[in-house]
């Protein structure tokens, strides 16, 4: 039942305006890359592999707002979901197979950008090494604790504040990851309160592989495992919340 | 009553093809001009990082590729303070946000170097930079050129710190591969020419010799080049040793001359503690020698110069390059070369005498001259 409505998730996310249309944008803004390198003095192929890289994860992260937050309250809205909880599927089967179908959507499209924005700059003269597919599995770990920060946000909110609170999360998320070098700034409770408060956000930084892999640098196996569970455990903390939130919630 | 609607189609192609003529119109006729902008935003390396939302290897190039508008400012400038606190100019601090956010982009710390130093002469600040860029990438050949060049040229450790120059180059040696190696020597061999008179570009053509075969054109070529640059440092230097004593040199003579005729002190100036292999002399256990031409000749002054007849030669090949080229036109269109110099000269080509004892030869497709063979051995170049 989970795969059903996971397949069913997945369709319709493929197929949502938000989906092909930021999918587009990448593809028109991945070949004005290429321009910028052009322009930057140098021979241009650092340049727009980084950019390319870089709009892969913006974009896979605003894919994964614009349909995460509005996957269950879109179902709520258009009367479907009374009709699959009518069926006998537990909640938490129909929480679990909406992210998944909608991780299934994200990864494809990640995998899409990929092989857009990759083949462009080798065609237009970049050399790509294989770190650059272990940094593009960094960014689908990003992307999808990104919609697992949605779906949960969109259970406690509407889908716009979530959507907002969505992208302060991925700011806020990032901006984590450079707090131990600020934090000494930092005196008695207010050390501690900022550090407890860091702690309640996912830490981005674990997935941005992509300014290392540009370079051809490599990431330790130990670290790829490290991002891999921290990923899994932040995915699995936010669904097993939205899970509990619409266990209650009064539809 | 059924209205009929109107089509949109139409007017939405009218208004967007008019914008796009707008946009357009921007580019058409538009003339470069320099781009004279501030560095109206340069927050510090920690909160960049903080800014930037994962995306900082991005975002630092294009604030990189913004920031090249500053550069042509302070071209006229050449003043490049910034509000805040601190003596840092703007490019150091720019270059330290751009740097913290992408350590491994090497055309940071190269255009880092080439704004604080080359346009702003602020050579301890680019030293600054070069070094962290060694510190990220310790391995990399153009980042230890640089800086190399930085200390030899502008703190001019080759003058005034020799013995931390070298240690320095060991430390560039031992940083880089076996094959890489050849790079720091080929640096330390143009470094040790840079003041020799003539042979600046030596270290070029011997690196260039390097890659050839020998008995190939090319090879020959380049040694020719290599023993003409040798031979003008040689009469360079023998002139000015001629100067200091005008009896060692007699006018017109053949030479090797007798050690006894050589100004030792002159030549004990010159080269106060070993003679090099490029030198015109050597010195053994009998005392100064002179040697041959690069070529094998022996030099010979001409009034208050010193000739070497090998390097005449070649310059006499190519200044007649032209008639030559003239006859092997002529000898195209008659189908035959001309048997000596007098039909050369019926056929409208002037061509001179050759110089130290050398005959036109019209044997090849292209004429040259047959010289005699030199007394002695060309000097060992490979």
């Amino acid at each position: 039942m989970i795969l059903i409505v996971a397949g069913a998730t997945c369709r319709e996310a493929v197929r949502s305006r938000a989906f092909l249309g930021l999918l587009l944008i990448f593809a028109v803004t991945a070949l004005l890359t290429r321009v910028v390198g052009w322009v930057s003095a140098t021979d241009g192929n650092i340049v727009a592999l980084d950019l390319v890289m870089s709009l892969q994860s913006v974009i896979g992260v605003l894919v994964a707002v614009a349909t995460g937050t509005v996957l269950v309250q879109s179902e709520i809205q258009q009367k479907t979901l009374y009709t699959v909880l009518s069926r006998p599927l537990p909640r938490w089967r129909f929480v679990i197979g909406k992210y998944l179908g909608l991780a299934a959507a994200l990864i494809a499209g990640q995998l899409a950008m990929a092989v857009i924005g990759l083949a462009w700059v080798w065609i237009t003269g970049a050399s790509l090494n294989p770190w650059l597919l272990l940094a593009v599995g960094m960014t689908c770990l990003e992307v999808l604790v990104m919609a697992a920060v949605g779906i949960c946000l969109s259970m406690l909110a509407g889908p716009l504040l979530s959507a907002v609170l969505c992208l302060a999360v991925y700011a806020l998320g990032h901006a984590v990851a450079t707090l131990p070098q600020l934090i000494d700034h930092l005196e008695s409770w207010k050390r501690t309160l900022a550090v407890a408060a860091a702690a309640l956000i996912p830490n981005l930084g674990y997935f941005t592989f992509r300014g290392q892999a540009i370079h051809g640098h490599g990431m330790t196996a130990t670290d790829a495992a490290v991002s891999l569970g921290y990923a899994a455990l932040w995915i699995a903390l936010l669904l097993v919340v939205s899970i509990a939130v619409f266990r209650r919630k009064q539809l | 009553m059924h209205r009929a609607g109107i089509a949109y189609w139409p007017i939405v192609i009218i208004l967007g093809a008019g914008i796009l003529g707008w946009n357009a119109s921007h580019f058409v006729g538009a003339v470069q001009q320099p781009r004279t902008k501030n560095l109206d935003f340069l927050p510090p390396p920690v909160v960049a990082q903080a800014l930037a939302c994962g995306q900082g290897t991005a975002l630092a190039k294009l604030r990189w590729i913004d920031s090249f508008a500053y550069t042509q400012l302070q071209f006229d400038r050449q003043d490049d303070r910034v509000a805040g606190e601190g003596e840092r100019g703007g490019f150091e601090r720019l270059y330290d946000t751009l740097i913290t956010l992408d350590p491994a982009f090497v055309p940071f710390y190269e255009h880092g170097v080439v704004n604080t130093s080359g346009v702003l002469k602020h050579h301890q600040a680019a030293l600054s930079i070069i070094m962290r860029g060694l510190d990220a990438r310790p391995h990399d050949t153009g980042l230890w050129r640089l800086a190399s060049a930085m200390l030899a040229v502008q703190f001019d450790w080759a003058k005034r710190n020799p013995a931390n120059l070298d240690r320095w180059l060991n430390a560039w040696a031992a940083a880089e591969s076996e094959d890489g190696r050849q790079a720091v020597l080929d640096w330390r061999r143009g470094l040790a020419f840079t003041h020799v008179e003539g042979l600046e570009t030596l270290p070029y053509w011997i690196e260039q010799l390097r890659g050839t075969r020998p008995g190939t054109a090319m090879a020959d070529f380049v040694e020719g080049t290599v023993r003409e640059l040798l031979a003008q440092h040689g009469c360079a230097v023998l002139k000015r040793i001629a100067g200091g004593s005008q009896g060692w040199l007699p006018s017109g003579s053949l030479l090797p001359w007798a050690p006894p005729q050589l100004d030792v002190r002159a030549a004990a100036a010159e080269w106060p503690r070993s003679v090099p292999a490029w030198a015109p002399v050597m010195r053994d256990a009998s005392g100064w020698q002179l040697r041959a031409d690069p070529f094998g000749w022996p030099w010979i002054r001409r009034g208050a110069e010193v000739v070497s007849p090998g390097a005449d030669q070649r310059r006499f090949l190519k200044q007649t390059f032209g008639q030559r080229s003239q006859i092997q036109g002529e000898a195209d269109q008659r189908g035959r070369a001309p048997a000596d110099l007098a039909e050369a000269r019926a056929w409208g080509v002037e061509l001179p005498v050759p110089p130290h004892g050398g005959h036109w030869d019209f044997s090849q497709h292209l004429p040259d001259v047959a010289w005699p063979d030199p007394p002695s051995q060309p000097w060992q170049l490979r």
